[in-house]
């Protein structure tokens, strides 16, 4: 179950007329130092937005510059530590991966303003700046969560059409990485080369946590902090581009040529491969997991009748990647039970009902090549495989009615289920329940009094 | 060393049952044996190795997935972030603590002391201390000698249920003879050495011998115990120990074939008290007290208890309770000392808690009662949480902390989970306790002349205080002076911490071995044993003899509230946490819509003067009643405010006659768990006393839309491209 989140205002509304007094008219102290008083209200019952904590910094430091000064290195101090916060604030979460990206790159992916980024840099590790570029960026950075926080929280439609994400491609990189690979493989001793791949397999890392981001707007769902959905996100991503043609299946189908004791891939593809795949997920430990889930939907799913007639199955890119699938739950399994899974997910995948428009044998084949040396796997999988005998004899109209019966009694359950939990309270007599006079000021109330039950927060007077 | 070796060895090797070794991570090895290895980055590879284990597809299927693996990374992040510095210091401060301490007990204490390398040296006055390097051999030595750490057993239960001739149903009429209102119950003999493991509650008597269990040694009496045994703690194993001759009972003849031989003869009870439905209202934990899903449990005909199911065979998701031979050395050393007072220290998650909880309950087979004072006020023992606390313990406590919530004897509200934002007040309330335990604790003359005729101390209670895991900066400093203030005979510390010794002090140290890290810390994080214990506490019945009761028919929508009008009933609203001082008058009721509140009693004449200048009695910038004038009796939710008098509505399992000795109100940072807003009862998701979940206050069911619409999210862990 998936919790909701606490938020300081009772309706979306509160919200909004915070967002009135804050940006109605630039000139009005009174309706800021309203919005700061609930801000700081709002901060002392939950912890705040980041946005939020911001605006609340920020319009304090733009209120006090307000009124007459004594010092106004104090007043850069606030401004800048106001802003840096903002920008850190944003940033951070979206540190996704293993290194450090530059916080510009990030910046530039939210929409900040860089030369905010500059002023952050600035303002932490250089000379203070000035009282008038600070009162800038403020006025920038208001405007700034006016139309990233305030509009799109308040009115969420009005996000609807935000950009996709850009993500660059992640092809040449591959390619890339396949023919460095390729040569060391070939001559161990290639030093420039390898090198060169640590930095390639350093920048697939990059793109990952960049696809990480992109995650967020791209899935819609995944809240802001929930990194999991969006790592996942960004691997499965990954795992589309090796499963293309040419990545971890050869395109030409004479060099798919498969070993014959085992059930693994190419060995030529697995040379070049498996640093790549085992460096990810060292780092993503889920990568294993997603890449033979990518493969068993490719196996195992419906192809749509006319796209079936226009690509014409390659038995041997399907055989190559149900190895590859193999070999991963091999050598980069992560757990005992795997195979388990595997199979269960292979075996609801392919699904009672054969669909004829697609050629299941590598995923079949996977199937035997999973239950090999376990004799339980082995089992179930000859008790899955055997034909199921359907006696559609047996059935008779009679039984329609005695399901029937069996859904009216499942329905009818609940409501006398709660119905005895609801009476079993001890004391249901009149007279515990009744409102009692405690001590001065305190009465427990009860069924006579007005009160009924209401979420918390919301006041029913007794 | 030996012990801190070990230790890690065993959760080195923990860690690789649970996953598999992958090539490319280093092994943990290195870290031992080379100092550089240990301030590179990569020494965060291994843990990494543990992250696997959640992470199977088994287990990634489940809807707890997401949950469960955020947590356990933060919590990889900081062990890695620390644990290579703690390495390198351990070596050294341990050596010094170890030398401290026998220097400063040579005299009377020396035998009690529990060092586990002391084998590897023994201590001479006269002889020179080791140089550096002698050590390091010696810390290689040890390593490689102790290559087997000891593993937890792998059964729950050794005992094999015979029915007719080591396992009986009771007839009523037999339960009747032994004296025994409950309905149900079973009968179990056990062998010396036997172990029998449940899940789920029951109520445990023993007829004959002496059983072990949670640390303590119960003999034959008739009294019932309470054992709470979720799947979210460590199951607590019934032990047989060797018997001493007891007088015999009457037994009904049928049950004669059990009491053949030497065994020890226990029956369990079923029981009930609503704890089990507490699952119901924070779903994390639900179903806790039934074996986990696809896991056989011994079955019986007729059913053995209807609460408790017998484990036989070990799952991963049960984790036996098991007491490392450091810890059982310490107990049998602790319970011959005079006047105790005892100190337990460590990083989190080593096994404080549990330790502790295992200290009370031995302690509790020599003494009539046991003082527990709780400076851990993010995972409380017996209150839930927020507040420094003193409780007087009477009987064994067998269960995680909420299955015995209980009212503190006395209590300093501070409102927040760490004392990190409040340092000071979290100080001053330690010394009051301390005093209130010294005046009016350990002098109080036992009152009552139930002497169950056995043979407890009574005139004497020993005082157990347990401390944050919070052990690093200014929180070790604060460690340092709770030390001071507590003046304790016995230090018990676990291995991880690199705390400075204390040569002024004259207490003896046990140091232990940590608990490796078990599945438990994974499934379950620390905010979620936090939900569990403030739910616990507010759908308790404190009024029911002879323990706490759960009614979880309701949930606390629709409990019904106290009203309190302020006016009459209240002297002050106090807010405490970091930014509550710019909290202006005219939004306090804002602020205190839905809060947790502590319930306060100050004495009379002793609260500042507060000029309000509304009708609301608070005034800002207000400061928390001071310890030594004050009494924090619990907690209660201020479900809802009257937008037009002077009313608000209160939810509170304190008993009545406490109320209205509350007349100051203390909201800090703590706050309601969302669990304890949500509505277990209706049938529509989100949906809370009939309203639709979208109307819900407070509560927002879709994602944020804006950039920077969640909390701040910290992370000190990433990595410089040049670090590799």
């Amino acid at each position: 179950m998936r919790l909701p989140r606490r938020v300081p205002w009772a309706t979306i509304g509160e919200l909004d007329e915070l967002c009135t007094w804050i940006y109605a008219d630039e000139s009005d102290v009174d309706a800021k130092v309203n919005a700061i008083n609930r801000l700081t209200a709002w901060s002392n019952i939950t912890a705040l937005p980041h946005a939020l904590d911001a605006t609340l910094a920020l319009l304090c430091v733009i209120v006090q510059d307000l009124q007459p000064l004594s010092s106004y290195l104090s007043l850069r101090h606030g401004y800048a530590a106001a802003i840096i916060r903002l920008v850190n604030g944003l940033v951070d979460p979206l540190q996704q991966g293993l290194y450090a990206r530059s916080i510009a790159s990030i910046a530039n992916q939210l929409g900040l303003p860089a030369w905010l980024v500059e002023l952050r840099h600035a303002a932490t590790h250089e000379n203070l700046p000035s009282l008038e570029l600070l009162r800038q960026a403020a006025r920038e950075s208001m405007a700034w969560l006016l139309h990233n926080y305030f509009l799109p929280t308040i009115n969420p439609s009005t996000t609807l059409a935000a950009p996709t994400p850009s993500l660059r491609p992640l092809g040449p990189l591959l390619k890339q990485y396949k023919t460095l690979s390729k040569l060391v493989t070939r001559d161990a001793t290639l030093r420039t080369q390898q090198l060169q791949i640590q930095t390639v397999l350093r920048d697939v890392e990059r793109w990952i946590a960049e696809a990480a981001v992109a995650a967020r707007v791209a899935t819609g769902v995944a809240a802001w902090t929930d990194e999991k959905p969006r790592e996942r996100w960004a691997l499965e991503r990954l795992c589309d581009a090796l499963l293309d043609k040419a990545a971890l299946v050869p395109l030409s189908k004479k060099k798919r040529i498969f070993p014959r004791d085992d059930f693994y891939p190419p060995p030529a593809a697995v040379a070049i491969w498996s640093p790549l795949l085992r460096q990810v997920s060292s780092v993503h430990l889920d990568l294993p997991f997603v890449l033979v889930n990518r493969i068993i939907a490719y196996l195992t799913a419906d192809v749509a009748p006319e796209e079936f007639v226009v690509i014409s199955p390659d038995t041997t890119y399907d055989a190559c990647l149900a190895r590859w699938a193999f070999w991963t739950l091999q050598t980069l399994s992560p757990g005992p039970d795997s195979k388990r899974d595997v199979l269960i997910a292979l075996a609801t995948g392919l699904g009672p009902a054969l669909s004829l428009s697609r050629d299941f044998a590598a995923a079949n084949s996977m199937m035997q090549a999973l239950c090999v040396g376990d004799p339980e796997l082995q089992r179930s999988f000859d008790i899955l495989v055997q034909p199921l005998p359907v006696r559609a004899s047996d059935w008779s109209p009679h039984d329609i009615s005695v399901m029937d019966e069996r859904l009216a009694a499942l329905l009818a359950l609940p409501e006398s289920s709660v119905g005895a939990v609801d009476a079993a309270p001890p004391g249901s007599g009149p007279d515990i329940d009744a409102t009692i006079e405690i001590a001065p000021g305190w009465r427990l109330l009860g069924s006579d009094s007005s009160w009924r039950a209401s979420p918390i927060g919301v006041h029913v007077a007794g | 060393m030996l012990s801190a070796f070990a230790a890690r060895k065993a959760a080195a090797q923990a860690a690789a049952l649970t996953a598999p070794p992958s090539p490319s991570a280093p092994a943990v090895t290195p870290a031992l044996s080379s100092k550089s290895a240990i301030s590179t980055p990569n020494a965060s590879k291994p843990t990494s190795k543990r992250k696997l284990s959640s992470q199977t597809p088994s287990s990634s299927r489940k809807r707890k997935k997401k949950r469960e693996a955020e947590p356990k990374k933060t919590r990889y992040f900081e062990e890695t972030a620390f644990d290579p510095s703690a390495d390198v210091i351990v070596v050294d401060s341990e050596d010094e603590d170890e030398d401290g301490e026998l220097l400063s007990d040579a005299g009377d204490e020396l035998p009690a002391v529990q060092i586990p390398a002391a084998s590897q040296r023994a201590y001479s006055p006269s002889a020179p201390v080791n140089d550096s390097s002698d050590d390091e051999d010696e810390v290689l030595d040890v390593s490689s000698s102790s290559q087997q750490p000891p593993s937890p057993p792998q059964n729950l239960s050794t005992f094999l249920p015979d029915p007719g001739k080591n396992l009986f149903h009771l007839l009523p009429d037999e339960l009747f003879a032994l004296g025994s209102s409950v309905d149900a119950g079973s009968l179990f003999a056990l062998p010396p050495g036997t172990t029998l493991a449940l899940v789920g509650a029951y109520s445990l008597r023993v007829l004959r011998g002496t059983v072990s269990i949670y640390g303590a040694s119960l003999h034959a009496s008739s009294k019932t115990h309470r054992v709470f045994a979720p799947r979210s703690a460590p199951i607590p194993v019934i032990e047989a120990l060797h018997p001493v001759p007891a007088a015999r009972i009457a037994i009904p003849p049928r049950l004669d074939p059990a009491f053949a031989g030497d065994t020890a003869v226990v029956v369990l009870y079923p029981l009930q008290t609503g704890a089990e439905g507490l699952g119901r209202a924070c779903r994390v934990f639900e179903g806790v007290f039934t074996p986990p899903r696809l896991y056989n449990a011994y079955k019986s005909e007729p059913e053995l208890l209807s609460t408790a199911r017998l484990l036989l065979e070990p799952s991963k998701d049960l984790q036996p309770l098991f007491l490392p031979s450091t810890w059982t050395q310490a107990l049998d050393t602790i319970i011959e000392r005079t006047e105790p007072v005892i100190l337990v220290k460590g990083p989190k998650n080593s096994g404080k808690s549990t330790f502790s909880r295992a200290l009370v309950n031995r302690l509790l087979s020599r003494y009539r009662k046991v003082a527990f004072l709780e400076c851990d006020i993010g995972q409380s023992e017996f209150t839930a949480g927020g507040m420094v606390a003193l409780n007087l313990v009477d009987s064994p406590v067998f269960g995680p902390p909420f299955t015995h919530p209980a009212l503190p004897t006395a209590a300093h509200y501070l409102g927040a989970i760490t004392p990190r934002q409040l340092p000071a007040q979290y100080l001053s309330a330690i010394p009051a306790l301390l005093e209130t335990y010294r005046l009016e604790v350990a002098t109080s003359m036992v009152d009552d002349d139930v002497t169950d005729g056995d043979e407890l101390i009574s005139d004497s209670i020993p005082l157990v205080v347990n401390t944050m895991g919070w052990v690093k900066g200014l929180g070790a400093d604060l460690g340092q002076r709770i030390e001071e203030f507590v003046q304790p005979t016995d230090i018990i510390e676990f291995h991880l911490t690199a705390s400075p010794p204390t040569p002024s002090s004259l207490a003896t140290l046990h140091v232990l071995e940590p608990i490796a890290p078990s599945i438990l810390t994974a499934n379950y994080t620390a905010a979620d044993h936090r939900a569990i214990a403030c739910l616990s506490y507010f759908h308790a019945d404190f009024t029911t003899p002879p323990a706490v009761t759960w009614d979880t028919s309701r949930p606390l929508c629709a409990q019904r509230p106290y009203e309190v009008d302020w006016s009459v009933a209240l002297d002050k609203f106090v807010l405490c946490g970091p930014g509550s001082e710019d909290v202006v008058p005219t939004e306090i009721t804002r602020v205190l819509n839905g809060a947790v509140v502590g319930l306060v009693e100050v004495e009379p004449g002793t609260l500042e003067d507060t000029e309000s200048t509304s009708e609301v009695p608070y005034t800002q910038g207000g400061q928390l009643p001071s310890p030594s004038t004050s009494r924090c009796h619990g907690l209660a939710i201020i479900r809802s405010v009257s937008p037009t008098s002077s009313h608000l509505h209160l939810l509170t399992p304190l008993p009545v006659h406490l109320l209205s000795r509350c007349r100051v109100l203390v909201k800090g940072e703590m706050e309601l768990p969302i669990w304890a807003m949500l509505d277990f009862t209706s049938t529509e998701e989100g949906e809370v006393a009939g309203t639709e979940k979208a109307r819900v206050p407070y509560l927002q069911w879709t994602k944020s839309e804006g950039l920077g619409g969640e909390r701040r999210h910290i992370r000190r862990t990433l990595m410089r491209k040049s670090q590799r």
